[in-house]
């Protein structure tokens, strides 16, 4: 899986590059406009991060040329910019996604599966991890091949946490995912513990092994082995 | 009291004053002249009565004539003239008539003789009478005149200055931005208006710049949060973290997203103030407090507390979606947070087509109602918060001149807005 991430922030694109090359992504920067067009030209990606603002240019001119030549692979907007228009402007181009700074990691992460996902596996978007197995589309969960019933933010909850599988989640980035960023945080910390505590009890009812565990301090963590 | 009332009122005051004095000297000197006149006329008189008795051999005494009495006085009299007023009674007319009368001794031979010569003071009294209503008649039309003039004045004279009240009255730095120079006629209101043009552009000027400043600020604070953050989120992901470490960790990455929160809110306030939320569209409030109240479902269910949502009546507003949908958010948001833990309520009604009330039990106020809506007013016991939420629903309220009342009574917390 290739991915090209342009952004002008060296720090910002090296953390990124690092949480996703642990995910077993190939990661290729361009650090400004000309950069990014010439790769997008030159080489094949499966999913673009593109920044807006840039030296040399609008991430937005990247995303045309991108849909104007009929280049394949997924396309993320980062952007510092909040704007409703920005965002509408981006999806309209044809973006799949749009994310403002700051961002989580697993939330980037998180976005970046889903729009692999379905682009990739035409028709069979399941995800399936050990005995666990989820459709997206239809918020259905089985383990073991029975059906379990998660209402929809534990549906989220469990998505979130298997496209982190093996990441250290803070609580914050989880209660952001699940509530959005406008949330007033004091109200949602606890209500995300309930969560969490539901759709484990009902996952490890219908057999299956519980691989969430709490890390002290900081927030929970999706077991791999 | 307008400056020209006030105004015509000293000139009026020194007007009465003058007119007062006026008519008092006015009516003596008047009369002097009168009294000289008659008195003149008197001694006139008197001597063509000496002069005619001069001829007269057989001097007899004259009574029983209106104006003139002589009769004869004892001869040791003292010889003068004396004039003075006197009234008598008249029987023809069954009033008392007011004359000058005019006393003299004269002296014939051996025989002194008194000779009273009387002249009606009625023509003379009827003259210096009709002084005062003229006088009145005249201050009255001076009034008349000096309130004319001064409707006169403050229509058109003083117009330009109203009409820059006017102005200066529905100023704000939204809509109407700079208020430009008018011309007028009048020297002072030219140079009124020139100045608060400079005043106002500079005013907006400085308001346009610490609005970019916030907005930038904001902006420019994104990337470093952005960039601690997702190090941090790296930095968990070791395998070499203490628990203690991780602790210290969990609390940073915390502060962060509370220093986020707080950015994202000034950010969102500047945005506003730079009128960046412009699309409008025609919203139900009712409808949308439904929806909002469908996504705080499992948050109420959480806090056990019971909501009444009573939307009676339709309240449809045009505004921006989002802001509106962050009004009422925030307001519910504070309703759920601020609310008791055991037997918590929240009440929401539509009291008319744009009136909508949103109550909550909670505990008493740490602060005055009236301050409710400044930026960083936090109670104490909610940590978490960072103080901006009201803030931000003031100033939507403030943009679309929504009307907010915040009232607290017996730990009853009520936000009522007009729309």
């Amino acid at each position: 899986m290739k991915i090209l991430l342009i952004e002008d922030e060296k720090e910002l694109r090296q953390s990124i590059i690092t949480y996703l090359s642990h995910e077993g992504y190939v990661c290729e920067v361009a650090r400004d406009f000309p950069e990014g067009q010439e790769k997008i030209n030159t080489y094949a990606y499966d999913c673009f991060i593109i920044d807006l603002m840039m030296p040399g240019g609008n991430g937005l001119d990247l995303v045309k040329e991108i849909k104007a030549k009929n280049i394949k692979g997924g396309i993320i907007i980062i952007s510092a910019k909040d704007t409703l228009d920005d965002r509408i402007k981006g999806l309209d181009l044809g973006s799949d996604d749009y994310l403002t700074k700051p961002f989580h990691l697993s939330e980037l992460n998180a976005r970046l599966k889903s729009i692999v996902r379905r682009r990739q596996f035409d028709g069979n978007t399941d995800i399936v991890f050990n005995e666990i197995r989820l459709i997206p589309e239809n918020h259905e969960v089985f383990v073991n091949d029975s059906r379990v019933t998660l209402t929809g933010k534990e549906f989220d909850l469990l998505l979130f946490f298997i496209s982190n599988k093996g990441r250290v989640l803070p609580k914050d980035s989880i209660a952001e995912h699940i509530w959005g960023d406008h949330m007033d945080q004091s109200n949602s910390f606890d209500f995300i513990y309930t969560h969490i505590k539901n759709m484990r009890r009902k996952l490890v009812d219908a057999g299956c092994k519980d691989y969430l565990t709490t890390v002290y301090g900081i927030g929970y963590k999706f077991q791999t082995e | 009291m307008k400056l020209t009332a006030k105004s015509s009122i000293y000139y009026l005051i020194y007007t009465l004053f003058i007119f007062t004095i006026g008519t008092i000297l006015f009516y003596f000197l008047i009369r002097n002249i009168l009294f000289n006149t008659i008195d003149e006329a008197l001694h006139q008189e008197k001597n063509q009565v000496i002069e005619n008795l001069k001829y007269e051999k057989d001097f007899k005494e004259i009574h029983n004539s209106d104006f003139i009495d002589i009769i004869e006085v004892s001869s040791d009299s003292k010889l003068y003239d004396k004039v003075y007023n006197t009234s008598i009674y008249s029987y023809e007319k069954k009033i008392r008539i007011d004359y000058r009368e005019l006393k003299s001794v004269y002296k014939r031979g051996d025989h002194f003789y008194e000779i009273t010569i009387r002249q009606s003071l009625t023509e003379a009294e009827s003259l210096i009478n009709s002084i005062l209503p003229i006088e009145v008649a005249l201050f009255m039309g001076l009034i008349i005149g000096v309130l004319l003039i001064n409707r006169f004045i403050s229509d058109k004279i003083w117009e330009p200055f109203y009409e820059l009240v006017e102005r200066l009255k529905n100023y704000d730095l939204v809509n109407v931005k700079i208020i430009s120079y008018k011309k007028s006629n009048v020297d002072e209101f030219d140079e009124l208006s020139e100045i608060v043009e400079k005043m106002t552009t500079r005013i907006y000027r400085d308001f346009n710049s610490q609005k970019e400043f916030n907005e930038n600020s904001s902006h420019e604070l994104q990337t470093p949060l952005a960039i601690i953050r997702n190090k941090l989120e790296l930095l968990i992901q070791s395998k070499n973290l203490q628990d203690e470490d991780m602790v210290l960790i969990g609390s940073v990455f915390h502060t962060i997203n509370r220093l986020t929160q707080l950015n994202k809110g000034l950010l969102l306030l500047s945005k506003i103030e730079n009128n960046q939320y412009y699309e409008l569209s025609r919203i139900n409030i009712g409808q949308l407090m439904e929806t909002l109240m469908v996504s705080f479902e499992e948050l109420i269910a959480e806090r056990n507390i019971q909501v009444d949502l009573n939307i009676t009546k339709t309240i449809i507003i045009p505004a921006n979606q989002i802001l509106v949908e962050t009004l009422l958010f925030n307001i519910i948001s504070n309703a759920i947070k601020h609310n008791l833990d055991v037997d918590g309520k929240i009440t929401i009604d539509t009291i008319s087509k744009n009136v909508l009330e949103i109550s909550n039990t909670g505990r008493p106020l740490p602060v005055d109602a009236e301050r409710m809506f400044e930026r960083f007013l936090k109670s104490s016991n909610s940590e978490m918060s960072v103080g901006l939420g009201l803030s931000i629903v003031k100033k939507i309220c403030d943009l679309y001149k929504f009307n907010i009342k915040y009232t607290c009574e017996a730990n009853i917390h009520t936000i009522r807005i007009e729309f």
